[in-house]
């Protein structure tokens, strides 16, 4: 798993790639956590190369989401595969946590 | 056939595992074998924090394809010698429809399994935990 951040209009942006499990959630917590913090705009989450997430991949989208909202900071995932968007959907996060199809579609959410 | 591993209970085999799940289901959608590889995490993890509390232990892993019912299906089998622990039992549904900030950090693992699941089984044996889990093949063309 890696996790790249960088900025786009003001707004902080994750991009995440391989695979969110119980032995690298941990360290995108870390990473993710930190950066948040220092959020000022929106968070974006970028999906499109998480080829796997798991309960330990949710609880720390779950923790991000916390952090945000009590931020007031918009928080968007985009650009998920197929098997992807079905854990979120099986485990209620999608009706919880915005979701959108890619990046362009995030930003005029926001 | 089923192929079947006994590993150190730590997170850490995950890796190994998932390898082992792609070879014997190299067959099958990458779709079967990543929610294989879901259900294998979220009952390791389980059964390195509750049956053996952290401590340690040996895990046995088997997976394969079987007739189940007279459908191919992945079956998914974990035994381990820990203390007595029903994952399925001691779960409660988490509640889907609360907030962010109202939604609990944690219980979701054994919920996705059993919301993955077409059957899913525990039971004590021999001093032993053993849960089996069936996942249904339906939507793939395997002869």
């Amino acid at each position: 798993m890696q996790v790249h951040s960088s900025k786009i209009e003001n707004k902080t942006l994750f991009s995440i790639e391989g695979r969110i499990d119980a032995t690298t959630a941990g360290e995108l917590e870390n990473i993710v956590m930190d950066e948040a913090v220092a959020a000022s705009e929106a968070v974006l989450v970028d999906f499109t190369n998480v080829e796997y997430i798991s309960s330990a991949g949710l609880r720390t989208m779950l923790k991000l989401a916390k952090l945000c909202g009590s931020k007031k900071l918009a928080l968007r995932l985009f650009g998920m595969q197929a098997n992807v968007f079905e854990v979120f959907k099986v485990s209620g996060f999608s009706g919880i946590i915005k979701i959108n199809s890619d990046l362009n579609e995030a930003l005029s959410s926001l | 056939m089923l192929r079947t591993v006994k590993l150190p209970a730590t997170i850490n085999v995950l890796g190994e595992i998932n390898a082992i799940i792609e070879e014997t289901l190299a067959e099958s959608l990458s779709s079967s074998i990543m929610k294989t590889q879901l259900v294998v995490e979220e009952l390791l993890a389980n059964i390195c924090n509750y049956a053996y509390n952290g401590g340690d232990g040996y895990a046995e892993f088997a997976c394969g394809i079987v007739n189940f019912d007279g459908k191919k299906s992945i079956m998914i089998q974990l035994t381990d010698e820990g203390q007595p622990y029903d994952p399925f039992l001691e779960t409660k549904a988490p509640d889907l429809d609360a907030s962010v900030e109202e939604r609990a950090v944690g219980g979701l693992g054994v919920f996705l399994v059993k919301e993955i699941a077409t059957h899913y089984l525990y039971m004590r044996i021999d001093n032993r935990n053993q849960t089996q889990i069936i996942l249904s093949l339906d939507d793939e063309n395997l002869s």
